[in-house]
């Protein structure tokens, strides 16, 4: 079992913080202050997060919401 | 050395081609011919606590319950219709008889319930003896670990049918001993190019299977896509609904949800197609994160197609419900609950 490390208080606040500095605050990252994250370790993508038991399937995980902050690599989506 | 052989090998198996199916008919519907407002009737059982009571079926005199996140035990036993628990089973955890995921169940009879445990590419299946009322585990099958992570399953006569989740094609027919397969068809995006994990992270389906009538449907967890492969004939449907495919960000190669949150269950009978909807944006259900509030588990829509996936009737419930088990003719249905105290609730149609 890989150990489970980073606490939400900091791994939210990260994403507060974060999008605070870059001004993009939006409701997504709004919203992640108030909820639990499931949060990994060794392996896990940096600014990803695992969010509350529900029933999306999330690094083997299931949970209510799965959720990317900021990072390098290049991200699309479609329309 | 030899490991990379294997994997080679695995590789060219999975890069090979999907067999094609027909396209007898990719088409849009808008609303329902009919919709009902239904009030539900909650069954009490006095048992324990569910925390996320997921998924349904009865068989004759027993039902078979999922949770989907419990503290010890993710699958229980009941007596039907009086709701009595007679064992829970499948232990959480992470010794060598325990499971360390519950991603799917089915109930084909009493000597027959079968389990996935994704995280463990295993297919476990079950026997319960009426007269001792236990459950005796006695059957373990290891997928491939190239097929990577199958989130449903069915067993045929002939395959277990797996939604694939490589983004190669649809869906797998799996060989009973779990370890060599077919790929079948290919996720029907317009809007997405490449055919990668996270396009079938996005696409991820509920599926059912009606061996008298050999459909086999898939309900887009995200958006609002139905599909029906039909294995007799090998045709293939496709219906989109208002919410249309399944909407994502693609990023660390992996998708993350926008849009809308889709289908919730599915069940195809000889007549109908069932299915539960949520269709609660992403945007609306962050706004619950927001004010510190828990967001709607599950749908309040019953949805009803026809065979042909052409929509029959809307039924709007007054509870959110995740799994549900339709009984024709009784013409009522039990779902799963995980907003109720009561993890179980009746629905007349």
């Amino acid at each position: 079992m890989k150990k489970k490390v980073l606490l939400i208080v900091i791994a939210l606040g990260a994403i507060y913080g974060a999008s605070r500095y870059l001004g993009t605050e939006t409701v997504s990252e709004l919203a992640f202050q108030n909820v639990e994250a499931l949060a990994q370790g060794e392996g896990f993508p940096e600014n990803f997060y695992c969010i509350n038991a529900g029933d999306i399937d999330c690094y083997g995980h299931k949970v209510e919401d799965k959720y990317t902050g900021f990072g390098l690599d290049p991200e699309r989506e479609t329309e | 050395m030899k490991s990379i052989l294997s994997l080679l090998f695995i590789g060219i198996i999975f890069l090979s081609a999907c067999t094609d199916v027909s396209d007898s008919g990719i088409s849009s519907y808008t609303e329902f011919p009919e919709e009902r407002n239904v009030s539900v009737q909650e069954i009490a059982v006095d048992t324990i606590y569910y925390r996320y009571p997921y998924r349904v079926r009865i068989k004759d005199q027993v039902a078979l319950m999922m949770d989907l996140h419990p503290d010890k035990h993710y699958y229980h036993l009941f007596t039907y219709p009086d709701w009595r628990p007679i064992t829970p089973f499948g232990k959480r955890g992470e010794g060598p008889q325990e499971l360390l995921s519950a991603d799917g169940m089915r109930f084909y009879a009493l000597d027959s319930i079968y389990t996935l445990d994704a995280n463990r590419m295993l297919i476990t299946r079950w026997t319960y003896d009426e007269k001792g009322q236990t459950i005796t585990r006695v059957e373990d099958i290891r997928l491939n670990k190239a097929l990577i992570r199958p989130l449903d399953f069915y067993r045929t006569d002939k395959h277990f049918l797996m939604p694939a989740y490589s983004g190669e094609c649809r869906y797998h027919a799996v060989s009973h001993d779990g370890q060599s397969y077919q790929n079948v068809g290919t996720i029907p995006t317009d809007t997405y190019p490449e055919k990668n994990v996270a396009l079938a992270q996005a696409w991820r389906s509920f599926t059912d299977y009606n061996p008298t009538n050999q459909l086999y449907v898939m309900a887009t967890q995200l958006g609002e896509v139905l599909e029906i492969y039909n294995l007799k004939t090998g045709q293939h449907i496709v219906k989109y609904g208002p919410g249309g495919e399944p909407r994502f960000k693609e990023a660390h190669g992996e998708s993350f949800p926008n849009g809308i949150k889709g289908f919730v269950d599915v069940q195809v009978t000889d007549t109908y197609i069932y299915a539960i909807f949520d269709g609660l944006s992403w945007d609306e259900r962050r706004k619950y994160y927001e004010q510190g509030k828990e967001a709607p588990k599950g749908g309040h829509y019953i949805y009803v197609f026809d065979l042909k996936g052409n929509p029959v009737r809307k039924y709007v419930l007054d509870k959110n419900i995740l799994g549900l088990d339709i009984d024709e003719e009784r013409n009522q249905a039990i779902a799963t609950c995980g907003e109720s105290d009561h993890p179980l609730i009746l629905i007349d149609l």
